[in-house]
């Protein structure tokens, strides 16, 4: 047990106050709020920056901001939603969660868990910061591909250092959800007893490890040719500027299982409490977990089919992408198993995870059509693409999450939130999202191309369609500030338990669990752990 | 508290923590390197 973990053990009543208790605070309960908020906060920045996006896009023409803002919104709105508000609300619920979930006192390097949360605001300002610049903010992509994003202004070395301590915070944390799940497990708690999403994390701890130093070689090699005379992408040099995006992709992919798998893990708890059933084929979710993570690694180039490759690299890259579909397609039979001949209910968070079950596999299914080689050359670079992506980022992992913090809220605050709000936020929120995103699709196979801030006239009324159920989506989160605000006031008194069907080593903890957990290990046998 | 407070088994666990982190961030620290040292 690191020093921190003990010290704080030994005062048991004493809660810190006051800002201190933030920022000093090693206690992960305390880190996991601290990361909730900060991608709460960041979620509504890239909302915005998305309805900037959507108000130019209501009408053809050019109306309310230039091209070159235009194409910053996009760009920044993908950054600060991939790194600023899915992948810190993740680590939050991991944060909060694993240590209580495999009967440890707190993370096992809990001060580096406080510098992994507060190098995040550090870096989001340097990213912020070049709004304000000569040259403006990032408008290259978020995939930052050379020779364009070198031609950024002031902001290309705040971009790039930005991006490093994003990488550096995802790998501290990442080492630090290792230690603690390797190190301190109760008694008991084998790796075949540990609840699914802390498997999800391991693996995806692993891939953080794997990943993030691939794009951060990347971006540093962005900088030394940008500054410092090298030619690593410049062709007049003898360079490659499709040498980068396969760098950055061999990075990207694997980023989506990154984004997606706690999502996974999130639903693969809380199927089976409200269908009061075990996990369906616990083993085989956890080899399927780690099939998709070990695979995401030899399809990094299905996204760049059209830059020309040999036509043996296409069918190897098509065929692996779709051999992806097999564990993925497991995990799905696995929790539709678990609800079958379940007793159901469905309280929010089951809603939002049969969301996730029913809106992700139609994202992944449009997956599977890019992935064939010959079809992703019509596909490529329209808004066919950007419906893809964000229903597997949005009812996919956002849902996700938002399930999950559903599902533990009563547990954290030790009331019960208002479940008629709450359903009210999943029906507003699945309404919304299908009337944004499931258009595009057509827009997409008609040929409007992404990233252009005007359109042909016969794109007008889709478009106006999409901005309008953007708006209600947006709005539509609105309840859920309210009803976590709501929730932390006060409210029906939560049980230990919380849901008639929860199983796992946190419900046998206090709602609101105490300030330390588990200061003595639990006994874990087969009844108290998941599987 | 100091360190020479910890009991043995809370050493020996910090111990095995440090192990984790310092085999992780090599791991990180090589792949980073690595990946520019490739392209040069």
């Amino acid at each position: 047990m690191s020093y921190a973990a003990v010290h704080d053990d030994e005062h048991h009543d004493h809660k810190p106050t006051g800002i201190g208790r933030w920022l000093f605070s090693t206690n992960h309960k305390d880190i996991g709020t601290m990361y909730l908020v900060f991608a709460l906060i960041m979620f509504f920045i890239g909302g915005a920056m998305a309805m900037v996006i959507r108000l130019e896009l209501f009408q053809p023409g050019l109306q309310y901001v230039d091209p070159q803002f235009f194409n910053s919104m996009t760009t920044v709105h993908a950054l600060v939603m991939i790194f600023g508000a899915v992948m810190p609300a993740g680590v939050g619920l991991a944060n909060w969660m694993i240590p209580m979930m495999v009967g440890a006192p707190d993370m096992a390097m809990p001060r580096m868990n406080n510098m992994s949360f507060w190098i995040l605001p550090f870096a989001f300002t340097l990213l912020l910061s070049t709004f304000f610049m000569q040259g403006g903010a990032p408008a290259g992509g978020w995939t930052m591909y050379p020779p364009l994003v070198l031609q950024l202004g002031d902001g290309l070395p705040f971009l790039i250092f930005a991006v490093h301590f994003l990488g550096l915070s995802s790998i501290m944390g990442a080492i630090n959800i290792i230690a603690t799940v390797f190190n301190m497990r109760a008694p008991g708690m084998t790796f075949m007893r540990l609840p699914l999403f802390v498997w999800t994390w391991i693996i995806t701890a692993f891939l953080l490890i794997a990943a993030m130093p691939v794009l951060a070689g990347g971006v540093t090699m962005l900088l030394t040719d940008r500054f410092f005379g090298t030619a690593f992408f410049d062709a007049a040099g003898g360079g490659d500027p499709v040498m980068f995006q396969h760098v950055f992709w061999f990075f990207g992919h694997p980023e989506v299982y990154i984004l997606v798998l706690p999502s996974f893990g999130i639903i693969s708890q809380i199927i089976p409490t409200f269908a009061r059933k075990p996990l369906f084929g616990y083993a085989s979710m956890v080899y399927a977990t780690a099939s998709i993570a070990f695979l995401s690694f030899f399809v990094w180039a299905h996204h760049m089919f059209t830059v020309g490759m040999p036509l043996a690299g296409e069918l190897f890259f098509m065929y692996a992408t779709m051999a992806i579909a097999v564990p993925t397609g497991v995990k799905v039979f696995n929790w539709t198993a678990t609800m079958w001949k379940g007793s159901m209910t469905f309280e929010t968070p089951m809603l939002f995870s049969i969301g996730v079950l029913f809106m992700f596999t139609l994202g992944g299914f449009t997956g599977l059509m890019m992935g064939i080689t010959p079809v992703d050359f019509q596909y490529h670079d329209t808004y066919f693409i950007v419906a893809h992506f964000h229903y597997v980022l949005v009812p996919g992992i956002v849902f996700g999450i938002v399930a999950g913090v559903y599902y533990w809220l009563p547990k954290w605050t030790g009331h019960m939130y208002d479940e008629t709000l709450g359903k009210w936020h999943f029906w507003l929120s699945t309404i919304s999202v299908n009337i944004l995103f499931f258009p595009m699709h057509f827009l997409g196979l008609a040929g409007m191309p992404r990233r252009i801030p005007d359109y042909n006239t016969q794109f007008t009324d889709w478009n106006q369609i999409i901005s309008i159920g953007g708006l209600a989506f947006g709005l539509s989160q609105l309840i859920l500030v309210w009803v976590v605000i709501k929730c932390i006031r006060g409210g029906e008194k939560a049980t230990d338990q919380v849901w008639e069907g929860a199983h796992g080593l946190e419900f046998t903890l206090p709602s609101p669990p105490p300030f330390h957990s588990f200061t003595t290990p639990p006994e874990v046998t087969d009844a108290t752990a998941h599987s | 508290m100091s360190d020479n407070e910890q009991t043995a088994a809370e050493k020996k666990l910090a111990a095995k923590n440090m192990r984790v982190a310092i085999i992780c961030g090599l791991v990180a620290l090589a792949f980073y390197v690595g990946f520019i040292m490739f392209y040069m």
